[in-house]
């Protein structure tokens, strides 16, 4: 072989690129790539405001004016660095759409299987439906967390995993369990776990994680006889209601038609 | 996004992850770092879709946002990635062949480069870009890409260890690869 520095760098860069890709998870890109957009539109608020004023602190997402995230930027700060700024902001909190470590996801699904009592040879597919990377503004001591599901026999079983629950160290354990029926993808059925209350002691009340069908054009609940609310952040919430009132999840499509629906109490 | 967007959007991901997480991978040098780089991009890609297909190519818009993201990712991580180095936590992986060992010197002095020198290599000798394709991606000049290939060549030579030190090239232009298909 040549020693020219050029042909050693080709083989070189050639005999360590990976042959083999992760596997492809659409339905996840597609709902961070939404939730992307909304962090841009936030963005492009902030670095106008910063371009107007000596000091400005304002919401993370221009959208959601009630979220306690800010960026505070100094007069001449580029668009790309309040940007920057507030990517990580986001990812600080969780509004990002970074998901978890990979290494997480299989924790998480390993759990999955342990709290189900399934043998890894029964399930016929997994998948990851949502994570997140870091801290969620619902309970600061969450770490990156995750929705996953596994297919047996004719039905999707559906948990939701913390890293860093607040009950302990329980890297074993998956706080809740909600099963599909199995001739559907999980991303096309409305999921709504409801998570076991010792799980996080210092939320009191019911805590329900959810996510919409990839179809539904938002995602809302009805607390009770209140009006309903949509999740704000997309397909995806995190929402803790009072424990003696009814709870209403529904996807809805873009006509105003409810999809699915699931009711606790 | 609309509908009907999903079908390129999709064929588009499907076409491109495996190449730009190979570039990512040869980019950071971690598989778990390369599938969030890729992650990152893709989100990118898709939530600008429309903005891309009037004014680019899908393809050189990703390999763009793939490297400004690997050039943010190293400004936060060289810290943390200098201390390991000076405890010794990054390892060397020794080769009794002489050409193995000449490929892990030079894998291991292309991570001594900063983030656009190696980025212009890896696309130059490993996507077999041509300099004006380079610069595209890069958004600066074909002058530029020569200057830095230049440049990252001779930091490469020069960080080799003196034992695995490579010859110049053997032929007069060899620099200009004719692509190869993969």
């Amino acid at each position: 072989m040549s020693h020219d520095l050029e042909t050693v760098l080709r083989v070189t860069l050639r005999e360590r690129a990976p042959e083999t890709v992760p596997a492809d998870d659409w339905p996840q890109l597609y709902r961070a790539a939404r939730h992307y957009r909304r962090l841009r539109r936030g963005a492009v608020v902030v670095a106008m405001a910063a371009a107007a004023a000596t000091a400005v602190s304002v919401p993370l997402l221009a959208d959601q004016p009630e979220k306690p995230t800010s960026v505070v930027a100094a007069p001449g700060t580029t668009e790309e660095a309040v940007e920057s700024t507030l990517l990580d902001e986001a990812a600080a909190y969780d509004r990002g759409p970074r998901p978890a470590p990979r290494r997480t996801l299989e924790a998480a699904l390993a759990a999955l299987l342990a709290e189900t009592g399934t043998a890894a040879d029964d399930v016929t597919a997994a998948r990851v439906l949502w994570s997140q990377a870091g801290p969620d503004a619902v309970a600061a001591s969450q770490g990156p967390h995750a929705l996953v599901g596994v297919r047996t026999g004719d039905e999707w079983v559906v948990g939701f995993w913390d890293e860093r629950s607040p009950a302990g160290p329980r890297v074993a354990d998956i706080s809740g369990v909600h099963a599909l029926p199995g001739d559907r993808e999980p991303s096309e059925q409305l999921i709504a776990v409801e998570i076991d209350p010792a799980e996080y002691p210092e939320i009191r009340g019911r805590h329900l994680v959810i996510l919409g069908p990839a179809s539904a054009e938002r995602t809302e609940f009805v607390v009770g006889d209140d009006p309903p609310m949509t999740l704000p952040d997309g397909p995806f919430g995190d929402i803790v209601v009072s424990p003696d009132r009814e709870v209403s999840v529904r996807a809805v499509a873009g006509d105003g038609t409810v999809i699915a629906e699931r009711r606790f109490g | 996004m609309h509908s009907e967007d999903h079908g390129e959007v999709r064929a588009f991901v499907a076409a491109q992850r495996g190449p730009l997480y190979r570039t990512a991978f040869l980019l950071v040098g971690d598989p778990h770092e390369a599938e969030d780089l890729v992650q990152s991009t893709l989100v990118r890609v898709i939530a600008a879709w429309h903005r891309i297909e009037r004014r680019d190519a899908p393809e050189v818009y990703a390999r763009r946002a793939l490297v400004n993201l690997a050039r943010n990712r190293w400004r936060r991580r060289r810290t943390a990635t200098e201390y390991l180095r000076r405890q010794g936590g990054v390892p060397s992986v020794a080769d009794p062949a002489v050409e193995v060992a000449r490929r892990d010197a030079v894998w291991a002095a292309l991570g001594t480069l900063p983030t656009r020198m190696r980025a212009v290599l890896v696309l130059r000798y490993f996507e077999d870009l041509s300099e004006a394709d380079t610069a595209a991606v890069l958004g600066c000049s074909v002058g530029t890409v020569k200057s830095q290939t230049s440049k990252a060549l001779a930091r490469l030579r020069k960080n080799l260890q003196p034992d695995l030190t490579l010859s110049p090239p053997d032929l007069p232009g060899a620099t200009e690869q004719v692509r190869s298909p993969r």
